[in-house]
C-alpha cells in the first residue's frame, strides 16, 4: 500500500504543435506507422499556427541539416524524435526556419522551428508530424492521449521513467 | 572485431527515417556496434546518436562490430547499408 503513495507521478510530454493528435500507427508512412522508430503519436497540424515548440523540458540532441527532424532528450533520459511532415527530407530545409541548435536547453513550449505549411503542401508532403519515443525501453508504460491539442499545453503522452 | 568502410551514396545521407530502420537492424545483434564518421563516433543501436553524426552523401563511415555475432552483424549490415545508403 505504501508503495502506491511513494510512486512518482508520471512524466508528461506535451503537444509540439496544435491540431489533432492520433496514435502514431495512423501516420501515412509505414516506417512510423509500424513503430519502427518508436511508439508515440502523430499530429495532423491545423496549419493555422506555424510554430513548432518543444514538447518537454530537456536538451536538443540533434537538429537535421534539412531542418525537418529534431532529437530531444528529456531531463529524465527519454529520447524523442520529432519529425515535421512526411517525406519532408526532400524539401532540403525549404519551408523550415530552425530556432535551436544541438546542445540547446529547452522547456515545454520553447519555439524550436517555424514551418511554412504551404511549402510542404506545394511539394506534396503530408503535414502529419510524428513524435515518437526512440528509447521506449526506458520509458516504461507509455500512455497516449489523442484528440484536439494545443501546442505546449495539451498532454499527449505520459510515461514512468525507469 | 570486424569492420567495414563505406562511402554514402544516398542523396540525403543517413537521415531520420532510414536511420531508424538501420538502428532497428543493428539492435538485433548482441555485439557492440559503432559507426565512425570523421572524428565522431556513435552506437549504431541509438537513433538520436546516429542522427547526431549528420552523415552526408559522400561521407565515409566505418562500421565496427565486437562480440559473439560480430561476423553475422557485419555481413548483414554491410549489405543493408549498401542497398539503402
Amino acid at each position: 500500500m505504501l508503495g502506491f503513495f511513494k510512486k512518482k507521478s508520471p512524466s508528461k510530454i506535451f503537444a509540439p504543435l496544435g491540431g489533432k493528435a492520433a496514435p502514431v500507427s495512423e501516420t501515412p508512412d509505414p516506417v512510423f506507422a509500424d513503430k519502427i522508430l518508436g511508439d508515440g503519436i502523430v499530429i495532423k497540424p491545423d496549419c493555422g499556427n506555424n510554430m513548432v515548440v518543444s514538447p518537454v523540458n530537456g536538451k536538443i540532441i540533434t537538429a537535421a541539416e534539412t531542418l525537418h527532424a529534431f532529437g530531444i532528450e528529456t531531463d529524465d533520459g527519454i529520447e524523442l524524435l520529432l519529425h515535421i511532415g512526411i517525406n519532408s527530407v526532400g524539401l532540403k530545409g525549404q519551408g523550415f526556419e530552425n530556432l535551436v541548435k544541438p546542445g540547446d536547453i529547452v522547456k515545454v513550449g520553447t519555439p524550436i522551428c517555424r514551418v511554412d505549411w504551404n511549402k510542404l503542401k506545394e511539394k506534396g508532403c503530408p503535414a502529419d508530424t510524428p513524435l515518437v519515443v526512440t528509447n521506449g525501453d526506458r520509458a516504461g508504460k507509455l500512455n497516449i492521449y489523442t484528440g484536439a491539442v494545443v501546442a505546449g499545453e495539451s498532454c499527449v503522452m505520459e510515461y514512468d521513467p525507469k | 572485431m570486424k569492420q567495414f568502410t563505406y562511402t554514402i551514396k544516398a542523396e540525403n545521407g543517413i537521415h531520420a527515417r532510414p536511420a531508424g530502420l538501420l538502428v532497428k537492424e543493428a539492435q538485433k545483434y548482441e555485439s557492440e556496434i559503432t559507426v565512425n564518421y570523421g572524428e565522431k563516433s556513435a552506437s549504431l543501436k541509438k537513433l538520436l546518436a546516429l542522427m547526431g553524426l549528420g552523415i552526408k552523401q559522400g561521407g565515409e563511415i566505418v562500421v565496427r562490430a565486437e562480440g559473439k555475432d560480430e561476423e553475422a552483424a557485419v555481413v548483414f549490415l554491410k549489405g543493408f547499408i549498401e542497398s539503402n545508403f
